[in-house]
C-alpha cells in the first residue's frame, strides 16, 4: 500500500441525530495550510459559526491529527481540539499527546468534526467504517480513570480513549479532557464534550496509513532515531524526567509560589524534589507511539486512607511546577495525591493551583471574605484542597466560582480581584517573565489561545544561553534569510519581538506535523528534516521555505479565525505583575531582558510587541494581518475580517 | 528484502521495560505490508490488565523472525537472543 501520508477523509458526527457522514479531506487545502493543526483552524474557520456561544449545538469540536501521526517518525504523536473557550470566547486549539491521534489516523480519518448535543450521556465509538453513538450508561458520572478503565474493557486495548471526568460533564470551564488516562487535551475543552454530553470518544482502527515513499521515509526515521539514541542526555530525560533540571530550575526561579509573587525556596525544592526523589515514587516510564524518548511515567502513592495506590502523569515536573509551588505544598505524596484527583475528576490541574493560590492572596488582602469560601477561609491542606476540587467539579458552594475559571471568577469578584489575577485571555501563563523574558512567556500574550507558550518548550526556559545560540538555532528553524541579520540578532542579543514574529511560524511547522514540542524531541528535528519528511510522506516536493510559508498561512488563519470573534491588539495584553518585582530570598527579581542586560518596562514590553506585529505583517495598531500580508499569503479571502 | 531474509530464532522479552511506544507493531508493518498499521503487525503490545508491567508483548505465529521490531525498539524491551545479533 501506498499513500501521502494523509488518510484522506475527515469524519463529521452530529450526536444530535448521531447521523454520520464520511467527506474526502481536500488535498489541495491540506497541503496549503499544511495539515494537522493547520488544516484544523482552515476547519475552524469555515465551520465555527462567527460569535457562536461555546456550548451550543451548532458549535463543532475539531480534532485532528499531525501529518506524520500515526508513522514510524520520531515522536510525532499529536492530536489536535479546536474548538471555542467557554470562558474566554477564544477559538483555540488544545494539542495533546498520546495515541488518540495515530488511532484516529489508523482508522481512516484525519479529522473528527463533533456538533449537536446528544439526548442523554452518550460515548462515540469509532472503528474504521463502524461508528456508533453509545449511551454513556454507568460511565456518566464516573471519574477518567475508572470510565477509562471500563471502556477499555469493553472495546479492546488497541482503543484510545479520550475521556472527561465529572468536571467536564458539570461544565466547568477549567474541565479538560485526557486521553487513555495519560495524555492532556488541557485547560478548557472538556466542558465542550460535556455540554455534547459526550463522556469520551472512544477509537481505534485497523487502515493504517501510508506514505508516498516508504523507503525513503524509513531511511529518515531511522537517521532521527539514532540522532535520539546519540543524545548523551536521553538516558536522564527518559529516567528523570524533566525533574533531571528540576535543580537548574529551581536556581532560575521557575517554582514561583504566594500567587505569582514569590520565588520558592531553592533548597526546599532540592529536598523534596530532586531527581531520585522521583525515581523512588516513579513505577515505569510511559511514552506516547512513535516515541524515542519518552518521559511520561506511572508513579506509586500512598493515598489519604493510607492505600498504595498508582496513577499517571503526562508531565511529571507539574508535581511541584504547577500544583506544588503555586499551593506552598512541598511533598511528592501530597502534590501526586492533588495530581491524582484532579485527572480523575478532569479539572486542569494547573489552572486550578493558580486560581487557589490567587484566591487565598485576596483573602489575606481582604479582599475576599474569609467567610465567602464556604464559611472557612482558604486552606492549603491537601485533604482541603482535594475537597475544593471535588466541590468545583460539583460547582457546589464556592467551588461554583473556581468552576467558573478566571474570567468568571472575576466577573464575580470584581476589578479589585482582577487586579491581582495572574492571567492572559483568562488562562495563566506556564511560566513568569521575570525569571525568563523570552519566546515562553511573551509567547503567551501573543498567543490567541491565552496563557500558553507555544511548542517548543524550554527554548528560553533555559537561562543564560548565549546570542549565538539563538542565531544557530533560528538558522536550523528555518527563518528567512533576511531574518538571520542584524534586524534581529546582535552579538548582544535578539530582538525578541521580531524574533517571535518567525518562531511561531517554525511552532507551527512542528504542530502541523505532529511532533512532540518536549524539547529532547523538537531540538532534534530542523527544517530539512521536516521538509524531507513531509516531502517522503506526502508526496509533495517542499522547500523548508515553502514549509515555513505554508506554517505563516495557518497562523495567520489562526489569528483571523479570533479576530472575526473580536479579539485584537487590546487582549494581547502583558500581565500587571510582571511589572513589579518577583520577591526572592530577601531581593527581588525585577522584569529584564533574557540576557539580563536591561530592565524591561511597560513601555519596553509595548515596544516589543509593536516589532512582533510588524515583523508579522500585522497591523500594529489593532494586531490584525494587514491586506498585504493576507494577498502576499493567498488569503484574499479574510480582507476586512474583523475589522 | 533484507530484513525478511535473516533467520532469526530468538528474542528476549523484558516486559517491564515497555513504554508503549507502539515503534515495534509499526516498524513491522511497514517493512511487510509497506503500511502503519499496528494490526497488520505480527507482534502485539497491550496494556496490561494487572502486573507490575504496564503492558503485555505477545508475537503471532505469524511472525518471520526478521527482527525488524528488535531493531526498532528504542528502549531496551525487545533484544536478541544471546546467540544472535543484529543484521
Amino acid at each position: 500500500m501506498t499513500g501521502n501520508g494523509f488518510a484522506g477523509r475527515i469524519l463529521f458526527v452530529d450526536v444530535t441525530t448521531a447521523a454520520t457522514e464520511v467527506r474526502p479531506l481536500d488535498l489541495d487545502e491540506a497541503r496549503r495550510f499544511l495539515g494537522g493543526w493547520g488544516m484544523n483552524a482552515k476547519l475552524a474557520y469555515d465551520l465555527v459559526p462567527p460569535r457562536c456561544d461555546a456550548r451550543a449545538p451548532e458549535m463543532p469540536i475539531i480534532i485532528g491529527s499531525g501529518v506524520l501521526t500515526g508513522t514510524s517518525a520520531p515522536s510525532t504523536p499529536k492530536a489536535f481540539i479546536t474548538t471555542k473557550c467557554p470562558a474566554a470566547g477564544t477559538v483555540t486549539t488544545a494539542v495533546s499527546g498520546g495515541d488518540f491521534g495515530a488511532r484516529l489516523k489508523w482508522a481512516g480519518y484525519d479529522h473528527l468534526v463533533i456538533t449537536g448535543c446528544a439526548a442523554q450521556p452518550s460515548y462515540l465509538y469509532i472503528r474504521d467504517e463502524e461508528v456508533r453513538l453509545l449511551p454513556a450508561g454507568e460511565f456518566w458520572g464516573q471519574d477518567i480513570y475508572d470510565a477509562t478503565d471500563a471502556l477499555l474493557e469493553r472495546h479492546g486495548g488497541d482503543c484510545s480513549v479520550a475521556c472527561i471526568g465529572p468536571a467536564g460533564e458539570n461544565g466547568v470551564n477549567i474541565a479538560m479532557c485526557l486521553d487513555n488516562k495519560l495524555a492532556t487535551f488541557g485547560r478548557t475543552v472538556g466542558a465542550n464534550l460535556g455540554a455534547k454530553r459526550l463522556k469520551a470518544v472512544v477509537v481505534a482502527g485497523s487502515r493504517g496509513v501510508g506514505v508516498a515513499d516508504h523507503k525513503r521515509f524509513l531511511k529518515i526515521a531511522q537517521q532521527l532515531e539514532k540522532k535520539f539514541a546519540d543524545d548523551p542526555l536521553r538516558e536522564k530525560w527518559t529516567k528523570y524526567a524533566l525533574f533531571f533540571i528540576a535543580p537548574m530550575w529551581a536556581k532560575a526561579g521557575h517554582f514561583i509560589t504566594n500567587n505569582w509573587s514569590e520565588v520558592c525556596s531553592e533548597e526546599r525544592v532540592n529536598e523534596h524534589f530532586g531527581p531520585e526523589d522521583f525515581t523512588a515514587v516513579k513505577e515505569s516510564t510511559l511514552s506516547c507511539p512513535s516515541c524515542r524518548s519518552g518521559d511520561k511515567a506511572s508513579i506509586r502513592f500512598e493515598d489519604l486512607n493510607g492505600q498504595q495506590r498508582q496513577t499517571t502523569i503526562s508531565c511529571p515536573i507539574t508535581l511541584v511546577h504547577g500544583i506544588g509551588s503555586r499551593l506552598g505544598i512541598y511533598e511528592m505524596r501530597d502534590t501526586t495525591i492533588l495530581h491524582d484527583r484532579a485527572n480523575r475528576l478532569g479539572i486542569d490541574a494547573l489552572t486550578f493551583a493558580s486560581m487557589l493560590g490567587w484566591l487565598r492572596d485576596l483573602q489575606r488582602r481582604g479582599l475576599l471574605a474569609e467567610t465567602a469560601t464556604d464559611g472557612a477561609p482558604l486552606d492549603f491542606s491537601t485533604v482541603s484542597v482535594v475537597d475544593w476540587m471535588e466541590k468545583t467539579a460539583r460547582r457546589e458552594g464556592f467551588g461554583a466560582v473556581l468552576a467558573g475559571g478566571y474570567l468568571h471568577a472575576i466577573k464575580t469578584l470584581g476589578p479589585e480581584a482582577e487586579e491581582h489575577a495572574l492571567q492572559i485571555k483568562g488562562t495563566e501563563p506556564d511560566f513568569d517573565a521575570r525569571v525568563s523574558f523570552g519566546v515562553e512567556t511573551f509567547g503567551s500574550v501573543t498567543n490567541p489561545r491565552g496563557g500558553h507558550d507555544m511548542p517548543v518548550g524550554g527554548l528560553t526556559v533555559a537561562v543564560g544561553r548565549k546570542p549565538e545560540f539563538f542565531l544557530k538555532t533560528a538558522q536550523k528553524m528555518g527563518f528567512p534569510p533576511e531574518a538571520l541579520s542584524a534586524h534581529i540578532f546582535s552579538p548582544e542579543g535578539f530582538d525578541l519581538g521580531r524574533f517571535q514574529a518567525h518562531y511561531e511560524n517554525w511552532c507551527t511547522v512542528i504542530n502541523c506535523l505532529g511532533i512532540c514540542f518536549r524539547m529532547q524531541c523538537t531540538r532534534l528535528y530542523d527544517q530539512e528534516v521536516c521538509a524531507a519528511l513531509y516531502g517522503a510522506a506526502t508526496g509533495l516536493t517542499m522547500t523548508p521555505a515553502e514549509l515555513m510559508e505554508g506554517a505563516e498561512r495557518a497562523y495567520v488563519l489562526y489569528r483571523m479565525l479570533n479576530a472575526r470573534e473580536g479579539f485584537s491588539r487590546a487582549d494581547d495584553r502583558f500581565p500587571r505583575q510582571w511589572f513589579t518585582p518577583l520577591k526572592r530570598n530577601g531581593g527581588s527579581m525585577p522584569l529584564m531582558d533574557y540576557f539580563k542586560k536591561r530592565p524591561i518596562s511597560r513601555e519596553d514590553a509595548e515596544a516589543i510587541l509593536d516589532a512582533y506585529y510588524e515583523e508579522k505583517g500585522w497591523d500594529v495598531a489593532t494586531g490584525t494581518p494587514t491586506a498585504a500580508t493576507l494577498q502576499r499569503l493567498g488569503l484574499s479571502e479574510l480582507l476586512g475580517v474583523g475589522v | 528484502m533484507a530484513a525478511a531474509r535473516r533467520k532469526t530464532t530468538e528474542f528476549l522479552i523484558a516486559t517491564e521495560k515497555c513504554v508503549g511506544c507502539l515503534e515495534c507493531q509499526m516498524r513491522c508493518s511497514v517493512v511487510h505490508h509497506r503500511v502503519f498499521n499496528p494490526q497488520l503487525a505480527n507482534i502485539r503490545v497491550t496494556p496490561a490488565k494487572n502486573g507490575a508491567s504496564y503492558y503485555t508483548i505477545a508475537y503471532l505465529d505469524s511472525c518471520l523472525k526478521c527482527g525488524s521490531c528488535v531493531r526498532a525498539c528504542s528502549f531496551g524491551t525487545l533484544v536478541f537472543g544471546a546467540s544472535e545479533g543484529p543484521a
